[in-house]
């Protein structure tokens, strides 16, 4: 049988660079081939690439890519508009910027309808509305003329593959389609596609980084790095035995964290006290309305919750974005303004003090933040940006200071000499370093970690779970780490509290929350994550 | 004591004295830092950059000459007299174009014209009444007949083109000695490197336009002397003495004004931004009630006003100079209090997006004070707006003073100015043959600073934008262990 797409020796660069190196790529009617690799890879530009949609500054300088017996690089631009939406369609990353927000959502389905099939009207609408029907939107013909905002994101994402699906394509690019979603949509939205696939025998390009989606989506693998395909392999052999080194290295890091665990767990016997108490926490963000900036009501962000942090531990918080878990960080600092309840730390009321002291009692919690790109001023030096907090909380010379710095960015496994470069000067993983070294540089007892690994690759995710393990394990630090992401609880916590609009549902000790979760939500949670390996269903 | 001149520093002198030093030093604060010094390298390396640089400095240097006021002794008859000053406040630029400014000739005349533009009753040698034109005071007086004046100009024009290359030759050759010396390489190789366009910087461009500058000013100035190349005005002044003049009052329009509005804007701006709440309120309440006043409204009633004071304290100005500096100052100071909320409003909102980022909380969360924050981490990040705003504010400031002298609100009318010029020559639209020349200069020079400082403003914002410099030093170094 001839396959649908065949991509041969396909290049494609910027400038003097090569995104995209000569790869080959075969794809057959109704299979699913999974493009899997980290940021930068060159799988989006491939995507781009077969719809023709590249960025102007890039250049294809060689290869074929022939769908269905045609050249697609041969066509004219006026032929390739036939092409997409018609024959091929993609979806992308984000739901949110993918829609129009001023047209209803049934009229921009309609839209390729009437390009390719010039269908109007009523004709038109009907079929929006089965296809609405079929993606699983409820009272389809109500929430036809609705906007975008008037979706979740997983809905909205759903619209997205309506749309794909209007003129019944031969071929559909999923770019990331479930990276922007909760774990819990993210299975649902991954279901359907399967589901639609199956009815209407499309073939799929699936673009991931995600061992786990990887694992529940592929029919093939193709792994991609530094823009080569590395590893070409049916889903049962790359799964169970991955041939190239850069593969194995991918399922290595997901290994190493649970030994990065065992070293930490032999550290409990140190004395144990109550470092951090919070109780009754409320963390309301007012509405304000009208003229007069009058409230009237409150977005009710954290509501009513205790937790307590031992010296030396990790407590992991964990929920979907909006369950409200990131104001929780921030109100415990003391950053947004806290509603009610109590935030004991080491004994002290911190709602209680005054400005002044509060600044001097700021030392002993820090935070470090998601985005490693925004969480450091562009404008400092690596040096000022560490020397910071040191200059407001400690009475060091310069010179001590200054030997601190080197000795913290040896901590945290950097060179000192890289305190005179800016943080554009490096990858994402070494400032999520330097975010790390900013708050030891004040000697901190409590790290709050929000998301800290959440924005980086899998190979630097792993790193900084053990360089933060290692530094627990030197330092004795506590850490409340804020995540999404069920495979770091495992790896970390001591202690697990799971959050779900604004509320704790369950908080207990990490083994029996993963292997014997009591509430609902909790199970769903669980359940809705893809192990990196075959599941027989 | 006796001299033979008298210093007069005038207010807008002082604060373009005050302005040179700020330039100095941010020049030096710049090359510290990466940050700001890779953008302006890049603005350097682009063609139109070096391009508008070269005319823009040329523009600066004769303001500069034109801003060191003084008074000329006047002679006296015996040493014990007390030394008297002239009351004509004078300049070195005007020093330099004492020809230009003391041939003035009776009326108008066409540029390189030998005779007077209108006609006048006049006698002849035999006695004769005739009505016709007069000759020329003194431009082509040289000459020994007013026909000969086709051969003089190609004469004048052959010899200083000739004057001009060797005068040229000798900065590039100099130019490349230093450039040889800084970098340590031969004369030989820096040439060699120049002419075959290896250089950084693009050099070839820059001796070009050197080269077209030097040719241009070596030729006005030889003919200069001898006629006068723009024509004269009502008054039969040279208009390019005019034009030239005009020079400083547009720069100190451009510059002082964006100096008194700048610390508006940033101070208003910053705190809109960053406190929110009611100091937000009341100062958008100040700009929004400031920005519905239409503004030429307010700038005629300040000025008005001015002129009020001026005429009831007359013994507070010596000079006519002095008159019209501060009538100068002060438009300056209004223009600046009604075109700051622009800047303040982009301010403002750049400052509400920056004081959400990460870094300002991790600086919170460290124990930063406000200040503390608002110095390190939010003020350096706004310096590239600021930047491209002065620059492109500039010339919107230069086209303003033209049409407000022009509207009659502007400068005094004794300081010459382009839009002063541009006023004066209106009337002479009408006639016929129609008197152009006033006008066609006042048009060119100020089209040329207004190109060169929107030439030098694109190339400023391309050097700005993040993601032109990002490409720049993409390389992310490994610094890893």
């Amino acid at each position: 049988m001839q396959p649908l797409l065949e991509i041969n020796n396909l290049t494609v660069s910027f400038g003097d660079e090569t995104a995209v190196d000569g790869i080959d790529l075969t794809l057959n009617r109704g299979q699913t081939l999974v493009l899997l690799g980290e940021s930068g890879s060159g799988k989006s530009i491939t995507a781009m690439t077969i719809l023709q949609i590249l960025p102007v500054a890039a250049t294809i300088t060689s290869g074929q890519i022939v769908l269905a017996g045609q050249d697609l690089l041969k066509k004219s631009e006026e032929e390739m508009c036939a092409v997409r939406g018609g024959q091929i369609s993609i979806i992308f990353q984000e739901p949110q910027t993918s829609l129009n927000p001023v047209m209803t959502i049934g009229d921009q389905i309609a839209e390729s309808l009437r390009i390719h099939k010039n269908l109007t009207g009523t004709a038109a609408r009907k079929q929006v509305i089965a296809l609405l029907d079929e993606i699983g939107i409820t009272s389809a013909k109500q929430r036809y003329d609705d906007y975008p905002h008037q979706f979740s994101g997983g809905m909205k994402q759903r619209v997205m593959i309506a749309m794909a699906l209007a003129c019944d394509p031969v071929l559909l690019i999923a770019d990331e389609p479930s990276t922007a979603l909760d774990v819990t949509i993210q299975k649902q939205v991954l279901e359907l596609l399967l589901k639609v696939q199956q009815k209407r025998n499309m073939a799929i390009l699936f673009i991931t980084h995600d061992l786990g989606v990887a694992a529940k989506m592929a029919d093939h693998v193709s792994v991609m790095h530094k823009g080569n395909i590395v590893e070409n392999a049916s889903r049962d052999v790359f799964f169970t035995k991955p041939s190239h080194r850069y593969s194995q290295a991918l399922f290595n890091t997901l290994a190493q964290g649970s030994q990065v665990k065992l070293t930490a767990v032999k550290l409990e016997k140190k004395p144990e006290q109550a470092l951090l108490k919070v109780t009754n926490l409320d963390v309301f963000f007012p509405i304000r309305t009208g003229i007069l900036k009058t409230i009237t009501g409150h977005v009710k962000a954290v509501k009513n919750v205790s937790l307590t942090l031992e010296q030396g531990k990790t407590t992991v918080v964990v929920g979907e974005s909006g369950s409200g878990k990131s104001s929780l960080g921030k109100g415990i600092l003391q950053l947004v303004s806290v509603s009610g309840g109590e935030v004991l730390f080491d004994g002290v009321d911190l709602m209680k003090l005054t400005a002044a002291q509060l600044r001097q009692k700021r030392a002993d919690i820090q935070i470090i933040f998601q985005d490693p790109y925004s969480s450091m001023n562009p404008r400092m030096q690596i040096g000022a940006i560490i020397e910071e907090g040191m200059i407001l909380q400690s009475n060091k010379s310069a010179a001590q200071r200054l030997l601190r710095i080197e000795e913290l960015l040896i901590q945290v496994g950097l060179e000192p000499a890289s305190r005179h470069r800016y943080p554009h000067q490096f990858s994402g993983g070494q400032r999520q370093r330097i975010c790390i070294a900013r708050a030891l540089a004040v000697e901190p007892k409590l790290i709050i970690c929000d998301e800290p690994t959440s924005a980086l690759d899998s190979l630097f995710q792993a790193q900084i779970l053990e360089l933060l393990s290692e530094l627990q394990n030197k330092l004795g630090l506590s850490y409340l780490f804020i995540t999404h992401n069920l495979a770091i609880v495992e790896q970390l916590a001591d202690h697990v509290i799971v959050m779900y609009q604004g509320e704790i549902v369950e908080q207990g000790d990490a083994k029996q929350i993963l292997h014997n979760p009591q509430h609902a939500y909790t199970q769903q949670l669980i359940s809705a994550v893809l192990p990196p390996t075959i599941i027989e269903e | 004591m006796n001299s033979s001149f008298l210093p007069v520093l005038l207010w807008t002198d002082l604060l373009i004295y005050l302005l040179i030093t700020v330039v100095i030093i941010s020049v030096f604060t710049i090359r510290k830092q990466p940050h700001l010094l890779v953008p302006w390298k890049l603005v350097v390396q682009r063609k139109r950059g070096v391009i508008s640089i070269i005319i823009l400095l040329c523009y600066v240097l004769v303001g500069l000459l034109d801003s060191v006021h003084f008074r000329q002794a006047l002679p006296t008859s015996s040493a014990n007299e007390t030394q008297h000053y002239s009351t004509e406040v004078i300049t070195l630029l005007d020093l330099a174009l004492t020809p230009l400014r003391q041939y003035v000739e009776k009326t108008y005349s066409a540029p390189f014209a030998t005779h007077l533009f209108t006609r006048e009753m006049q006698t002849s040698a035999e006695g004769k009444a005739d009505y016709s034109y007069p000759l020329l005071k003194y431009a082509g007086s040289h000459l020994a007949s007013p026909d000969d004046k086709g051969a003089d100009i190609k004469r004048t024009v052959m010899i200083s083109t000739f004057k001009g290359i060797i005068i040229w030759l000798t900065a590039c050759v100099l130019l490349s000695f230093w450039a040889a010396r800084r970098q340590g390489i031969s004369l030989r190789n820096v040439l060699v490197s120049i002419s075959h366009g290896e250089y950084p910087y693009p050099v070839r461009t820059a001796f070009f336009t050197l080269l077209l500058l030097i040719l241009f000013v070596s030729n006005i100035a030889a003919l200069s002397v001898n006629y006068h190349v723009m024509g004269t005005d009502k008054v039969g002044q040279d208009v390019l003495y005019q034009a030239l003049k005009s020079i400083r009052t547009g720069l100190v329009i451009g510059t002082l004004t964006t100096l008194v509005m700048l610390p508006f804007a940033l101070l208003m701006g910053i705190a809109a931004g960053y406190f929110k709440g009611w100091i937000d309120d009341v100062i958008q309440y100040i700009y929004t009630t400031l920005n519905s006043i239409p503004s030429v409204l307010l700038i005629a009633a300040a000025v008005l006003m001015l002129q009020v004071y001026m005429s009831n304290n007359p013994e507070s100005f010596v000079t006519v100079a002095e008159r019209a500096d501060m009538r100068l100052l002060f438009l300056c100071l209004i223009l600046g209090l009604t075109s700051w909320t622009g800047l303040c409003r982009i301010l403002r909102g750049e400052t509400l997006k920056l004081r959400e980022m990460d870094y300002v909380l991790a600086a919170k969360s460290l124990g930063s004070g406000n200040f503390r924050i608002l110095r390190h981490h939010i003020l350096p990040n706004l310096m590239h707006i600021v930047m491209i705003a002065i620059v492109l504010d500039f010339s919107a400031l230069v086209l303003a003073e033209a049409v407000l002298s022009y509207v009659g609100v502007g400068v005094d009318p004794s300081m010459i100015s382009w839009g002063n010029m541009i006023n004066s020559a209106r009337l002479e639209m009408a006639r016929e043959p129609v008197v152009w020349w006033s006008l066609a200069a006042a048009f060119v020079s100020m089209f040329v600073l207004v190109l060169a400082a929107n030439l030098f403003a694109d190339v400023v914002r391309d050097a700005f934008d993040p993601r032109a410099v990002k490409a720049q030093q993409k390389h992310i170094i490994d610094a890893s262990v």
